[in-house]
């Protein structure tokens, strides 16, 4: 049970005077309950990946397989499997067009065929998991607040209770405290076994939470592997258009200088390490 | 939910060519030369070559594979084929041969070719000069084009404003379309499947988004023009004033006397 991404590219317009490759030959794999960030540059193929993973794209060549199943054009599992991978695009408030919030949150298990008292009960543990309140449900979602509005796509999608939730750029456009209540709310998701693979150009962001990172530049793999495996790179080999935290970066100016501090991106675990080489240098 | 895999029909092509760096202007005029003579020739078959050749020549003078213009202009195939049909199955004449109780003639047949050909040819020139000129650039050189008019009260500025703003935003709206689209497929959504109504109720959670976007939109652009103190033609300038060369008198000229001798020889020669 995961999904396997193998040597997978992608080319648009192929063929035309537009031909842009945007992806060149990427593998990884998503296992159960496992938190990935898919970390690059604008333009780097986050999007066109994530679009993959949900058989809305497929791949030019190389394959996707989810639990077992290929993705391929008409294939007859297709609608099942988007049921399993939930994908929340960018600005997902964008997509909303129902009359109440409680049609909308609806949308998605009619179509994949959930008995209503079923739903009913999804839609309450979903809202409750959200933070909502019950009386948002015969609202209509245009005359929400923002934030209340990213939560009710949010919502709508998760109803149906995937198993891997795909979410490009989720925090795109949210202050400081809709962007930690998101980020609470992916964790409760984590805890159930829900997958979640995380795209975002801002790495100091998904450091804290994800199990592995995935760079990308220029549509190719620039790097897979637990945070910190790829901060010891990234420090070494910067990829283009990826800002690293600035506590990383001063710990690695300290290293590079000979102190003996770890590569860590905590400000207080840094602290204590040049604490204690100062403490030592001193005695 | 892959029509953003092909060219849509006449999309601009960023590149340097001969005919990419001519004015608007007599790209403009080409086309309208170009398919006033193809409609005026309806003797004989000899012109259509000469057209054919022309329009080859164009496309090979502005870096666009002949082919890559050709299947951008799939979407009115149909179009020509049916205007092909039409004429073939109910015109008048001498019966070439009987096809059940349909009768072919040589008339219908002739007619038949000569309007798929104009039709398609119009279509073909169209393309090349769209893919070749930017929408701006495009709207410009109908504005000055129009210009001459506008002492009898026709608003050029305003018309060629009209027609930059929908150029500029159709791939915006097709992007916006595709991005909805994927959205409510991720959520299960059945598009393509069902009889009319079915596909039409299903099209409704696309269709919503789409205006909202699009209404925002406006009003951001009315904002932001606004902001920038736009107001009309009155005392604008440009940031590229259009600049007719040696370059575009020769290729007017050339398409010119191209058409000109296509329509003579077709008229009083062959
Ligand atoms: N619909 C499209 N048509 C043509 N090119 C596209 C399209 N979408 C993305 N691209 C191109 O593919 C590349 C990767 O884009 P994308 O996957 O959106 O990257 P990211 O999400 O990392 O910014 C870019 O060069 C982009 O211009
Ligand atoms: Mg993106």
């Amino acid at each position: 049970m995961s999904i396997k991404v193998c040597n997978v590219s992608y080319v648009y317009h192929r063929d035309t005077p537009l031909e842009t490759v945007s992806l060149r030959d990427v593998s990884f794999d998503v296992d159960p309950g496992e938190w990935i960030a898919v970390v690059g540059h604008t333009g780097s193929g986050k999007t066109t990946l994530a679009q993959m993973l949900n058989g809305l794209l497929f791949p030019t060549s190389g394959e996707v397989v989810v639990d077992g199943l290929k993705l391929y054009p008409k294939a007859p599992h297709l609608k099942s499997l988007r049921r399993k991978v939930g994908l929340v695009f960018q600005y997902p408030e964008h997509q909303l067009f129902a009359e109440t919030v409680l049609d909308e949150m609806m949308y998605a298990p009619k179509n994949f065929g959930i008995p209503e008292d079923e739903a009913r009960r999804n839609i309450e543990k979903t809202l409750e998991l959200f933070d909502l309140d019950e009386n948002v449900l015969s609202k209509n979602p245009f005359e929400l607040s923002g934030g209340q509005r990213r939560k009710v796509a949010l919502a709508s999608i998760m109803v149906v209770e995937p198993d891997y939730l795909v979410l490009d750029e989720p925090t795109a456009g949210l202050d400081w405290k809709g962007r930690e209540a998101l980020f609470s709310i992916l964790e409760d998701f984590r805890t159930k076994g829900t997958a979640i693979v995380q795209i975002t150009h801002d790495i100091e962001m998904v450091l804290d939470h994800c199990d592995k990172l995935l760079v990308l530049e220029n549509g190719r793999k620039k790097l897979w592997g637990t945070p910190a495996e790829a901060i010891e790179e990234l420090a070494e080999k910067p990829v283009k258009g990826l800002v690293l935290p600035e506590v990383l970066e001063f710990a690695h100016s300290l290293r590079n200088a000979g102190l003996n501090v770890p590569l860590t991106w905590d400000e207080k675990s840094l602290l204590e390490a040049i604490e204690r080489e100062v403490s030592s240098c001193i005695s | 939910m892959h029509f953003l895999e092909h060219l849509s029909l006449g999309q601009y092509v960023p590149a340097k060519s001969f005919i990419h760096s001519l004015d608007p202007r007599s790209k403009v005029l080409a086309v309208m030369f170009l398919i006033t003579s193809v409609f005026l020739a309806n003797t004989t078959l000899w012109p259509y070559v000469i057209w054919f050749v022309l329009i080859v020549i164009i496309s090979s003078l502005s870096n666009i594979s002949f082919k890559t213009v050709v299947t951008s202009t799939r979407p009115v195939l149909i179009l020509i084929v049916f205007t092909l049909a039409i004429n073939l199955f109910f015109a008048d004449g001498r019966e070439l041969f009987r096809i059940a109780f349909i009768s072919i003639t040589e008339e219908g047949l002739l007619t038949g070719i000569k309007m798929g050909l104009r039709l398609f040819y119009l279509v073909l020139f169209a393309n090349i000069t769209m893919m070749t000129t930017s929408p701006i650039e495009l709207s410009d050189g109908i504005e000055s084009l129009l210009s001459p008019f506008k002492r009898y009260g026709l608003p050029a500025h305003e018309f060629a404003m009209m027609m930059t703003i929908a150029l500029r935003f159709i791939p915006t709206l097709l992007d916006e379309t595709d991005r909805i689209m994927k959205a409510q497929l991720a959520r299960g959504a059945d598009l393509d499947s069902g009889g009319i109504i079915k596909r039409f109720k299903a099209l409704i959670p696309v269709l919503v988004p789409l205006f909202v976007i699009v209404f925002q939109r406006a009003e951001e652009l009315a904002v932001a023009m606004e902001a920038r103190c736009y107001r009309g033609d009155y005392g604008r300038s440009r940031m590229r004033p259009l600049m007719w060369g040696v370059c575009d008198s020769l290729y007017l000229s050339a398409i010119l006397f191209i058409s000109a001798s296509g329509v003579i020889l077709d008229r009083w020669i062959l």
